[in-house]
């Protein structure tokens, strides 16, 4: 009896103390949240004269358009504006902003100048705080180039909406492929990362594979069979100037390059005598470096961002698989374990991920893992996907999709990091080998 | 006499069991099979007529007649004929003419001395990958991307020639979709806690979307209950200036000890269920995502937060970007669905005067 009253005793001691330390404010942990598009409002852009209307329509639907397209992003309908956006200066009306839900709102103006030149600023605000978001911009440029003016318009609100650099003012060289399954030709082109824009960089006279973009953009490594063998070429963009890496032996066959970070080295896949491993290549000094020596296939090399590592993928264990090694070689570190068989590691710019091919159970992935191969996810599942490449931000993912069939084209998608956002790039018509570029400066 | 019973009684004791029990030792107690079978009453003239020798069926001497069919009947054709017109000539590599762009408004900035106006040599086969034999290709068709897997065929490849062929009408074999795809798939612009990627699809039977709880109603406005008001300080029963100073500056913390009954776990649930509705990380970073803030703000006694009194507290985890942008999210969510108030009790007002929310993503980041 003593000992129940002894007990019951403590316990309420406990009980007061615990409602002592309560005092001071009411604490709540929040650990679940929800994902939706944030709702913005793009005022249509003031032409602040009448040769710049034009231009403050397409510059106001390029932004738009940019960040709707990430899936991070809703555009409130201009109906349900109200009030309207007349003078880049005045005041905003916070409040009726807030009566539509519109978590920021983005104000421009654009000035079409006496020799032709563009003038396009904007200001952000952030609808909750009352507050401008960031100062105002200003660019300036040709009128050729106004969707480039656009995309950077649209990378700041990016920025400072999401704490993350945008991607909007960046190229995809990539291979178009027009033609029959069966006799198909392919030649090079690069176009804004929206699928405007563009360009051709080679003709269809030979076949032309997996293009990538040099750190700065101003070149593309790509493999050719213009000689009846592959072989890897390097192009100067602006001047479309191609060459054949020089310091490669005629006779062997050469694929699967990718530039170093600095831009100087080359690494590369080498098929000899049956056996493929991977090569370094110094630019300057055409000196090579032989990186692996083993008896399995080796190929699809990819810088870590610092150049110090180098992931590729390898058959060595008797299934293909992601390894990782120094730059300068020596024995290399597997970091896939799962099953199927995975395929054209490409390093994220932020070094934070690896994304690769992956197939298993007849299909195909677009998957991203860490660095050391843990938290694998597959983003993406098809007929066939492949030949990941990373947005210059390491948030988007652009890849190759081909429909099943005989009438089945490839494709360029893009998807975002978290598995969201699974979008198709409009091409003219087929396309393959996405290499997305840098920022442009 | 008692021997007689007790022998009478252990002989029906054991009789009894072999009766209940007997049949549980006996190798025949599974019961055979019970062959049913239709039968029919028939008479005797039916019985004679089905005896009757002459009524057994005459066994077939002569094969039946296996004529080839007529003119006019189309045979079936060898697939070969039909199947090779998809398949390319190796000899008909034309030279390429110039690349027709008919559509680009961008002029080809391809230059005359790039081009090659030659014909192409026949590729060979990509055997970079497993690094065998190098094939030339006798159909000229296209390689395989090096980046690609070309020792592992895409599963079921359907273009293969088809093992029935029509009869007479060359059409072009139909062709299954093993998987048909939507031209432009997009994620879905609705809300959800949960990132579901295009692998997972498949897998996950479970309902799309669910209710959400309703949030508790609001209570009753009760009669303009006085706020407790701090207690007076005692100003009489000493002249010590700094005591009463000191006694002052005690009455005046802004955090007093909550008074009053505390919130039930359903209040704080409800409270907590009402914010994380609002709170909106889809367009964090990965570093925002990974930062916890602690924010610190004041409510009104309406249930409505003071905007102007939101506050970081403390933060973990990421940098100072992450942490700005995951304050602002947290700043955002306090704000949407604080403009209703948060159906908080009044009588309990004290209890949350001042709350400090933990937004912690953790578990938001990739699922």
């Amino acid at each position: 009896m003593k000992a129940c009253l002894a007990l019951c005793l403590g316990l309420s001691l406990l009980t007061a103390a615990h409602a002592q330390d309560r005092s001071g404010p009411l604490r709540i942990e929040i650990t679940e949240g929800v994902i939706e598009p944030v709702p913005i409002a793009v005022a249509p852009f003031i032409a602040e004269n009448a040769a710049a209307a034009e231009f403050a329509r397409e510059i106001t639907g390029v932004v738009a358009s940019d960040l709707t397209g990430t899936g991070l992003f809703r555009d409130l309908p201009k109906e349900a504006y109200i009030s309207q956006i007349t003078d880049f200066n005045g005041e905003v009306a916070y409040a009726d902003w807030k009566a539509i839900n519109a978590e920021a709102l983005v104000v421009g103006a654009v000035t079409l100048t006496s020799d032709n030149q563009l003038l396009v600023k904007f200001r952000l605000f952030d609808i909750f705080t009352g507050a401008p978001l960031g100062d105002g911009l200003q660019f300036a440029g040709s009128t050729q180039s106004w969707r480039r003016v656009a995309h950077k318009v649209a990378d700041q609100v990016y920025s400072r909406i999401t704490g993350e650099d945008g991607y909007f003012d960046s190229r995809v060289v990539f291979v178009e492929e027009t033609g029959p399954k069966n006799a198909r030709q392919k030649r090079l082109a690069i176009m804004d990362y929206d699928g405007a824009n563009v360009q051709y960089l080679t003709d269809a006279s030979s076949i032309v594979l997996a293009p990538r973009f040099s750190p700065t953009g101003d070149r593309v490594l790509y493999t050719s069979y213009e000689t009846g063998f592959p072989a890897i070429y390097e192009l100067a963009v602006g001047a479309v100037q191609k060459r054949a890496l020089s310091s490669l032996d005629a006779g062997t066959m050469t694929f699967a390059p990718r530039y170093a970070p600095d831009g100087r080295t080359v690494v590369y896949s080498e098929a000899r005598g049956g056996n493929t491993d991977i090569f370094k290549l110094d630019l300057a000094s055409n000196q090579r470096t032989r990186l692996t020596s083993a008896p399995s296939i080796e190929t699809a090399p990819s810088f870590s961002p610092d150049g110090s590592q180098i992931v590729f993928e390898s058959d060595r264990s008797g299934n293909q698989q992601l390894y990782v090694m120094s730059v300068n070689g020596g024995e290399p570190t597997r970091i896939s374990f799962g099953q199927g068989r995975y395929g054209t590691p490409v390093w994220s710019p932020r070094g934070d991920f690896i994304a690769f091919t992956k197939q298993n159970a007849g299909r195909f992935h677009i998957g991203v893992m860490r660095t050391d191969g843990s938290n694998e996810r597959l983003l993406t599942a098809s007929f066939l996907d492949e030949g990941p490449t990373w947005a210059p931000n390491g948030r988007v993912l652009m890849f190759t999709r081909e429909s099943a069939g005989a009438d089945g084209q490839p494709a360029l998608f893009s998807v975002d990091i978290s598995g969201r956002n699974l979008r198709r790039v409009p091409t003219r018509t087929a396309a393959s080998d996405p290499a997305w570029s840098p920022l442009l400066p | 006499m008692q021997l007689g019973w007790t022998v009478s009684g252990v002989g029906h004791a054991v009789l009894f069991l072999v009766l209940l029990f007997g049949g549980l030792f006996r190798g025949d107690r599974i019961p055979e099979a019970i062959s049913v079978s239709d039968v029919a009453i028939i008479s005797e003239e039916e019985f004679a007529a089905l005896a009757l020798p002459g009524a057994a069926p005459e066994p077939q001497t002569e094969a039946p007649d296996v004529s080839a069919p007529e003119e006019s009947e189309p045979a079936p054709e060898a697939p070969a004929e039909d199947a090779a017109p998809s398949l390319p000539e190796a000899t008909e590599v034309e030279t390429p003419d110039a690349p027709d762009t008919p559509d680009i408004t961008v002029p080809d900035p391809v230059p005359d001395a790039v081009v090659v106006d030659q014909a192409p040599p026949v590729p060979v086969a990509p055997s970079e990958q497993d690094g065998t034999s190098l094939e030339r290709d006798a159909v000229a068709a296209p390689a395989p991307r090096v980046a690609a897997l070309p020792q592992v065929a895409p599963p079921p490849e359907v273009e293969t020639a088809p093992d029935v062929v029509p009869d007479s009408a060359p059409e072009p074999t139909p062709e299954p979709e093993p998987e048909p795809e939507p031209e432009e798939p997009a994620a879905p612009e609705a809300a959800s806690d949960r990132i579901v990627t295009e692998a997972e699809e498949e897998q996950n039977y479970a309902p799309a979307s669910s209710m959400r709880p309703r949030s508790r109603p609001a209570r009753p406005v009760r009669q303009a209950e006085p706020v407790p008001e701090p207690t007076p300080a005692p100003t009489t029963n000493t002249d010590d200036a700094v005591a009463a100073a000191l006694a002052e500056s005690q009455t005046q913390t802004p955090a007093p000890a909550p008074s009053g009954p505390p919130l039930t776990g359903g209040e704080k649930e409800g409270l907590r269920v009402a914010i994380s509705r609002c709170w909106n990380v889809g367009s964090l970073s990965t570093d925002a995502l990974g930062t916890t803030v602690v924010v610190a703000v004041e409510m009104e006694q309406n249930g409505r937060p003071i905007t102007g009194s939101i506050r970081l507290v403390s933060s973990s985890g990421g940098s100072a970007t992450g942490e700005r942008q995951a304050f602002d999210a947290a700043r955002r969510a306090i704000i949407r669905c604080g403009t209703q108030g948060f159906g908080l009790p009044v009588e309990k007002y004290d209890q949350w005067r001042e709350i400090e929310m933990t937004f912690n993503p953790e578990g938001m980041q990739f699922r």
